[in-house]
């Protein structure tokens, strides 16, 4: 029999199923994400030191909480919702940076800045300039490059995990491009 | 073959904490609560913007502040003088919670805060009409001020009994030569001068009876008036 051919149950089924009380399905959920949560956490953070350890709690709050979980919805943005969370407490708590308090930019309305359908070498490039240059950008914008071009997320799920306006993803992410070929250029001079 | 010293990866470490029952998943009820609560307190919020929109403007009428823009520029001190502050504070602090309150669904945060901000003023602007068609204030004026309820009584009756140095509504009781004898909304009485600086309305003519506004600074129980307009009757 071709094992292959089984269908592999949708996250959504999975955390349905740990929600019944079947924990140890959890730990299906824990090998899909474990790579993702890792390489974003160490990456908002850039800071190797304490990212396992906020990995870790990334998985075990959201078993804590995986009853709150809606199985209508995808189960993505939600974890990624909470590792958003755990890794702005870590930055609170060991005050690596100053994090604002009022949200200029979710105010008024802007543009609605399409998603780009940047080119595979294009891409690249953001991304070598990202590896080198995380630790120049500013949270706000850090966040939403790593989330759209490491995690290949859409507009509207970063708006959802970062609960900010579809628009303002755009801007931020047209912006921290602008900033990041800005300190990669200061850096590295031009390409 | 695992060496014996290797960090043990992230699932063994996550299921480790569960089944050493360090961690325990909270339980649906937990959730709904949580909403509900949520859900109650964003309604108190909303309450607490309504009522005080609409106590606002209740006060002003109360006062007759309400009046002061038709005076032009020259009522614009007296305005500010005037506005109950707290009650402006109390508006500014629940909206400001509403935003952040809810902000907590997606149907807020996926729009730009100002969206927002417009949808609340809207619902607060419906909201006040409301309370203010059905006299909801007189109501509640009548039964806390009767009954003299701790608090409440004495923020009904505030409105009326507030002093302002420059700003006199009440009825005219008296005509005189140069000047009329003004019956206060408080209840006390004002010689009120008029010269001929005094700025009237065209073709006023005051009687017995008008109830009237008068700008002017105050000095005993005589004002020197240098504004007069006709005001709708204030309540008695």
């Amino acid at each position: 029999m071709n094992d292959s051919a089984v269908p592999q149950p949708t996250d959504e089924a999975i955390a349905e199923e740990v929600q019944r009380g079947n924990r140890e399905r959890y730990g299906l959920l824990v090998e899909r994400y474990e790579q993702k949560m890792s390489r974003y956490v160490r990456r908002f953070l850039y800071d190797a030191d304490d990212a396992a350890d906020v990995v870790q709690d990334v998985f075990v709050k959201a078993y804590i909480n995986i009853k709150s979980f809606d199985i209508k919805q995808r189960f993505s943005p939600w974890m990624y919702r909470i590792a958003h969370n755990e890794c702005i407490n870590s930055i609170k708590k060991k005050k690596r940076e100053p994090l604002p308090f009022f949200d200029a930019d979710a105010l008024f309305p802007h543009p609605v800045a399409r998603e780009r359908a940047d080119d595979e070498m294009q891409v690249k490039q953001i991304r070598l300039a990202l590896d080198r240059c995380l630790k120049e950008l500013d949270a706000k914008y850090r966040e939403p490059l790593i989330l759209y071009y490491f995690e290949e997320l859409e507009y509207r799920e970063i708006s959802d995990i970062l609960r900010i306006p579809v628009s303002t993803v755009g801007v931020r992410l047209n912006r921290g491009r602008v900033i990041l070929k800005e300190r990669y250029e200061a850096r590295y001079g031009t390409t | 073959m695992e060496q014996p010293n290797q960090q043990p990866s992230v699932k063994a470490q996550v299921l480790s904490h569960i089944e050493s029952s360090r961690t325990h998943m909270r339980p649906g009820w937990y959730f709904f609560f949580h909403a509900v609560l949520f859900l109650l307190l964003l309604c108190f919020v909303l309450g607490v913007l309504v009522y005080s929109v609409s106590f606002a403007v209740f006060a002003m009428q109360q006062s007759g502040v309400w009046m002061l823009p038709r005076f032009g520029w020259r009522g614009v001190p007296v305005l500010l003088a005037a506005l109950p502050w707290v009650v402006l504070a109390i508006i500014t602090a629940s909206f400001l919670a509403a935003e952040v309150l809810l902000r907590r669904y997606a149907f807020a945060y996926r729009r730009p805060m100002i969206v927002l901000g417009a949808g609340v003023f809207l619902f607060t602007g419906i909201g006040s009409f409301i309370i203010m068609q059905v006299h909801a204030h007189e109501r509640l004026k009548r039964i806390v001020v009767d009954r003299d309820v701790p608090i409440m009584g004495r923020v009904y009756r505030s409105p009326r009994e507030k002093q302002f140095r420059s700003f006199h509504p009440g009825v005219v009781m008296l005509l005189g030569e140069d000047g009329f004898l003004l019956r206060h909304a408080r209840g006390d009485e004002l010689t009120v001068r008029v010269t001929p600086q005094t700025r009237l309305a065209p073709g006023m003519v005051l009687r017995i009876g008008d109830d009237v506004v008068v700008l002017g600074p105050r000095s005993g129980s005589i004002v020197e008036a240098k504004d007069i307009l006709f005001a709708r009757p204030f309540p008695r």
